[in-house]
């Protein structure tokens, strides 16, 4: 069998600018990254919230864009993990899945739990046991939705 | 994509004050974040773009260290993007590290990301420890970069195993499988014994 591929170094020039005699350390730079996360905390929680809220009326929808779904579900996967609030992120990110699972086919009461679950989590009331349990079942829906597992007679 | 490359120290150092990077996503806030976050590790020569015609007119006019991708861009815009940063990119960008964002639930992008011609992936949420931690990485790698039909980016393989069986080796130090004839005499028996044999030591 032969091939055309053609194997060659490339010019890293990151190289430079890591493992180098003076700069910055990473202990250093890790710190400084997380007080700007904190500083931006308030500003992204904003975001978040709206996007919540955006989502909450797009499911009650019986055909709503689901392009702006999966957009909205991502940016509270990634920037509400980035402002600490790991487990609404983390439903952020079951949403998208979610999303993508349903395809063509969406289903108005699924996106209604799922809007109802985000809202709770962003207001962050309910207790951390209840929260964990509300995101297993959810996992455990998507797992549904996928396939992966029967559901329940 | 698995690390392969021991883990960071605390007390290596970085440098990224000359380092210029490239980010591209359409959601402004995670945008923002990500840039003030690399300017917190002093890398502040940044470009910010939105949409993919934006990115490639960012890559065509000027040199990059380190791209940014944000993985759920539009109809797959982001992995576009990279194909076309390897293909028909640039000379002076199109080995550039590449470093795809996305959403930790989606195995196909993470493989879309790989056969697009990625470096590295990074599942959200972003905390500033790992994106350094994963640029560190980036600026350590020593892949080669393969220009194929099929794919064009940094060799896949992390670990080398040698070519598969019963085909000839395309890396320049694949090893052949055939073995030449011996050039020394053969070791007697009592050389080899010694080589094996656990001797006393008198100290």
């Amino acid at each position: 069998m032969t091939s055309a591929a053609r194997f060659f170094k490339p010019a890293n020039r990151l190289a430079d600018s890591v493992d180098v005699r003076f700069g910055l350390s990473v202990d250093t730079a890790a710190d400084r990254g997380g007080q700007v996360v904190l500083d931006a905390g308030a500003d992204m929680r904003k975001s978040v919230k709206d996007w919540v809220a955006e989502i909450m009326r797009l499911s009650e929808q019986p055909d709503p864009d689901k392009a702006r779904l999966s957009w909205l579900a991502n940016g509270i996967l990634g920037v509400g993990g980035a402002a600490g609030m790991v487990r609404l992120s983390r439903c952020g990110g079951l949403f998208a899945h979610a999303v993508d699972l349903m395809g063509d086919r969406w289903r108005p009461e699924l996106g209604a739990l799922y809007g109802n679950a985000i809202g709770r989590l962003l207001d962050d009331t309910d207790p951390v046991a209840s929260q964990e349990g509300m995101l297993a079942s959810l996992e455990e829906m998507n797992k549904r939705l996928a396939g992966e597992t029967p559901a329940e007679a | 994509m698995n690390e392969t490359q021991s883990p960071v120290a605390a007390t290596a150092k970085v440098d990224l004050t000359r380092a210029r990077a490239l980010l591209l996503d359409d959601n402004q806030v995670h945008l923002n974040l990500l840039s003030n976050v690399l300017g917190s590790f002093d890398l502040r020569r940044q470009t910010k773009v939105g949409n993919l015609r934006d990115a490639k007119a960012a890559a065509g006019g000027s040199e990059f260290d380190l791209i940014l991708v944000e993985a759920a861009l539009a109809n797959g815009a982001g992995f576009d993007f990279i194909r076309w940063l390897r293909r028909e990119g640039p000379d002076f960008n199109r080995a550039t590290s590449v470093l795809v964002v996305t959403s930790g639930t989606r195995m196909d992008q993470v493989h879309k990301a790989r056969d697009s011609g990625a470096n590295f992936v990074l599942a959200k949420p972003v905390t500033p420890p790992v994106l350094l931690q994963r640029i560190i990485w980036l600026g350590r790698d020593k892949r080669l970069f393969v220009e194929a039909e099929g794919y064009c980016g940094p060799d896949r393989r992390f670990k080398a195993f040698g070519p598969p069986v019963g085909t000839k080796g395309r890396r320049h130090d694949d090893l052949n499988a055939k073995i030449g004839a011996a050039v020394e005499p053969n070791m007697s028996q009592n050389e080899i014994d010694l080589l094996m044999k656990p001797t006393r030591v008198k100290l």
